[in-house]
């Protein structure tokens, strides 16, 4: 399979920061989901990936050719950045416009286009408001429509859920599948994996401008689960619920929070302590006020990752 | 009830080639500026009734110059005309200017921008004739505009014989007047995202360099000082122009210096206009 695009002891730094260190990767069909904490490199990866930003060393080629100074290349990308890039006066459809026409669309052509992207991301009842008054989620739905303008065959999303409401976050991610299944190629970063594994199961963890893993989702999944998982239970018994789960082979350790009094439980084996769980509640009468694991959130997986 | 496809649409249409694609800056930029009306009352309007004013004399002029012994038209005339729009081109470029890519700096529109098929010339060229349209539109067009209804109500062609030159002297003179400020203008619109002080800076320039032109002239007491001053440089270039080099021989050196201030003003901006700020 011939790779979209490829990345050969790519760095990038600002001053003394390396905000991507000698990245070597090629980039396949379908979604490819780019996980990483705040400051990982993701977005400056994306940057490079659109043309940007220019490589301090290595070389990087979207569909076979340098993309630095390759305007032409644009043609086929389409990049919905980070932050918000709009002119608040301008309504939504105007922004659109504009745009549309940059990419080399006639006025009407443009207008044509414009109902249409502004469709698909469920814009069209508010085309005619300010930006200005659009709530975040909204803006975030205008710079996916901007995206979509001139159908690209390359997709680069960067944070594209971000402040986005449920709802939206379900079309969202609805749309991203459908463009996959229409022969597009999606990049999406965020630094929340249940998001990037709601849309595919191809990832790519990056962290301090490396590549730390890349592959299937389920096999980081596998990775993360072969080390101990804190699961933090806070509930009307923590000592009862103590001494009844340290009794559980998986079980490493028990802890109780001087904080909040909440237990920590380290587990080997986190689906087989999930599944128990409610049953010794249900037993003991236990009240729990609340069940999470830190180790879903991303942070915590590189942690496992980095050693 | 019809039930609509809301599902991704494809573009089955062809794209326009790029070579025209910086004239989408420009009108959508002209668009944004004329669409205020306080500029075009108080400086767009009243920079043309210049040009009614001078096209009033013209007809004076002819109509009674020959009882006032006035009918010999000469190239400073048209020369003051440009020269006096100079108040009117610094109000253009601090109040329609200043903000041209401040503004896009301020909403991060460049990373939108250059991440289409816009190159950082188209959209360089862009903002320029954004600037150059409307100075042109007071400086260029009404010269020549009266230019011909001097050259129409002339009784013979004597006029247009003789001064046929005058024609290339207002175009040229009109870039003279127009291109170093519109480069000055978008340099100090790109070095900042807050349109105000660049405008406060470019109108601190223009002036200043007249204050500083003074003060260095009571230190030095040397004509020479006189090349600081910006509209000095732009005066005498202009008699050069029009053919008044008896007055003011230096206009070549003043030339060079409004040609080095141009050429520093575009490598500003040039390496200032980036898809993405890099922030040091």
């Amino acid at each position: 399979m011939i790779p979209i695009i490829e990345m050969k002891n790519l760095c990038k730094w600002y001053n003394q920061v390396m905000a991507v260190n000698d990245v070597t990767l090629n980039l396949y069909t379908g979604i490819t989901g780019l996980l990483g904490p705040n400051g990982a490199g993701k977005t400056t990866l994306i940057r490079l990936i659109v043309g940007l930003l220019k490589p301090d060393r290595g070389e990087i080629k979207v569909f076979g050719e340098h993309i630095w100074n390759n305007y032409t290349l644009n043609h086929r990308i389409g990049y919905c950045p980070d932050h918000d890039a709009f002119y608040e006066g301008m309504t939504g459809f105007q922004f659109i416009v504009n745009l549309a026409m940059l990419n080399g669309f006639t006025r009407s052509e443009a207008e044509d286009r414009a109902l249409d992207v502004l469709r698909t991301v469920n814009m069209l009842d508010n085309k005619d408001k300010r930006i200005g008054a659009y709530s975040k989620g909204m803006k975030q739905r205008i710079k996916l429509a901007q995206t979509l303008l001139h159908d690209p065959d390359l997709i680069l999303l960067d944070e594209p859920l971000s402040s986005m409401d449920p709802l939206g976050r379900h079309d969202t991610i609805e749309l991203i599948r459908q463009l996959e299944q229409e022969g597009k190629s999606v990049i999406v970063s965020s630094h929340i994996l249940h998001e990037v594994e709601a849309m595919t199961d191809n990832i790519i963890l990056i962290n301090n401008g490396r590549i730390l893993a890349e592959g299937d989702v389920h096999e980081i999944r596998e990775l993360i689960d072969r080390h101990p998982h804190n699961v933090y239970v806070n509930c009307d018994k923590p000592r009862l619920l103590a001494s009844i789960l340290v009794g559980y082979d998986d079980v490493v350790s028990t802890n109780i929070s001087k904080e909040d009094s909440a237990l920590i439980v380290e587990t080997t084996k986190p689906d087989e302590f999930y599944s128990r769980l409610p049953a010794i509640i249900l037993e003991n009468d236990i009240k729990v006020e609340n069940l999470y694991s830190p180790d879903d959130n991303l942070q915590a997986v590189f942690k496992y990752l980095i050693g | 009830m019809p039930i609509h496809d809301q599902s991704y649409r494809h573009w089955e249409g062809e794209l326009k080639s790029h070579y025209l694609r910086w004239w989408v800056i420009t009108y959508e930029g002209l668009k944004v500026i004329l669409r205020r009306k306080l500029f075009i009352i108080l400086i767009l309007t009243p920079a043309i009734i210049q040009f009614f004013v001078f096209g009033g004399l013209i007809y004076g002029f002819n109509t009674f110059g020959a009882m006032a012994n006035l009918n010999q038209m000469t190239p400073d005339f048209f020369f003051r005309f440009c020269f006096q729009q100079t108040f009117f081109i610094l109000l253009i470029c601090v109040f329609g200017g200043s903000g041209l890519i401040a503004n896009d700096m301020k909403s991060n529109a460049l990373q939108l921008y250059f991440s289409k098929p816009l190159t950082r010339s188209d959209y360089i060229i862009g903002k320029i004739a954004i600037i150059m349209i409307m100075l042109e539109c007071i400086t260029a067009v009404p010269c020549l505009l009266l230019f011909i209804e001097y050259a129409v109500l002339s009784q013979d062609l004597t006029f247009l014989r003789e001064n046929y030159w005058l024609i290339g002297s207002i175009i040229a003179y009109s870039l003279v007047l127009n291109l170093p400020i519109t480069f000055l203008t978008l340099a100090l619109s790109s070095v900042t995202k807050n349109y105000r002080y660049s405008a406060i800076i470019l109108v601190a320039i223009i002036l200043g360099s007249a204050v500083v032109s003074g003060l260095l002239k009571v230190i030095f007491r040397s004509s020479w000082t006189n090349f600081v001053m910006y509209w000095y440089n732009i005066g005498i270039i202009g008699r050069g122009l029009f053919g008044m080099k008896d007055e003011f021989s230096e206009w070549q050196w003043s030339l060079v210096i409004m040609l080095v201030l141009s050429i520093i003003c575009f490598w500003i901006m040039y390496r200032k206009i980036k898809g993405v700020e890099i922030v040091k």
